[in-house]
């Protein structure tokens, strides 16, 4: 079990090796202790899993609420945004 | 932001922005079609609410077709009017702020020490293969749960792919505060996640 300070500084490390800002030697460093250390491996995990979720979100092409379109169209046609 | 683009009655992105630059209302119509439902979708995870929304994809289109003569093509298409709708909804964001008292600066000056950290716990195996709707509503509703401060940075940098230093130059704060931020929204929506995954 890590203390609480040290629960701090590995968030902020696991963070950094996340967004690739860890000098060769401290991502070294960091992975041995992920390999070592089940519960920051799987933190680590849950983590990735979370940001991979989110990046997954616009895969997919959301509908426009049937409202906001309608809507959208007439203050298209009404602004004159085309000129035709 | 990846994006299947169906131009139908325009051959390419090319000829659908010459088709704007002639002011053709086909080629409106299908821009409408095409991004409407994107730039909405990230209107509403900035601003968080469906009006402000619904206003900042209005005005996007506006300035879209103000802009379009001088849309250069160094990026696609579908990137230049994401980044107009999140400028938009970014202005927006700021002349409520101007109205209101802000708390924002709370979150940076919280302390590791009065910070508490514990991790909600995470389900072994959890299903996350298949990203259906109600696991997308989770999401989208997990980030509203955040304060401003923190969901403004998550978007801009998490989903909007800005750098740190595009996000601290748009939001007006330094780069140790987007980073802050950024690892507090991971750790919250983190943790909101696994109480969903747990059926809590
Ligand atoms: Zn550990």
């Amino acid at each position: 079990m890590h203390s609480q300070a040290e629960q701090f500084q590995l968030y902020e490390l696991l963070n950094a090796l996340l967004d690739d800002e860890l000098s060769p030697e401290a991502r070294a460093q960091l992975e041995v202790h992920l390999c070592e250390c089940e519960s920051c491996r799987s933190f680590f995990e849950s983590l990735r899993q979370t940001l991979e979720l989110y990046h997954r979100l616009d895969e997919h092409n959301p509908a426009l609420p049937h409202a906001v379109e309608e809507r959208l169209r007439r203050f298209i046609k009404q602004k004159q945004i085309c000129k035709s | 932001m990846p994006l299947q683009i169906d131009l139908s009655i325009y051959e390419d992105e090319k000829a659908l922005l010459e088709g704007l630059r002639r002011g053709e209302s086909d080629a409106c119509t299908c821009m409408f079609k095409h991004f409407a439902p994107q730039m909405y979708a990230q209107a509403l995870r900035l601003v968080g609410d469906p009006d402000e929304a619904e206003g900042v994809l209005q005005m996007s289109f506006i300035r879209a077709c103000e802009k379009v003569a001088e849309f250069e093509g160094r990026s696609s298409l579908a990137t230049w009017l994401y980044r107009i709708t999140t400028n938009e909804a970014l202005m927006r964001l700021r002349k409520q702020k101007a109205q209101r008292h802000s708390l924002d600066d709370l979150a940076d000056s919280l302390s590791p020490d009065n910070l508490t950290y514990q991790p909600q716990e995470w389900p072994e195996n959890p299903s996350l293969a298949v990203l259906d709707e109600e696991l997308r509503q989770q999401l989208e509703a997990a980030l509203q749960q955040l304060p401003e401060s923190l969901r403004l940075v998550f978007v801009l940098r998490e989903l909007e792919g800005f750098s740190t230093e595009e996000t601290a130059a748009s939001l007006g704060i330094g780069l140790s505060a987007v980073k802050v931020r950024l690892h507090r929204a991971r750790l919250r929506l983190r943790d909101l996640l696994a109480n969903y995954l747990r059926g809590e």
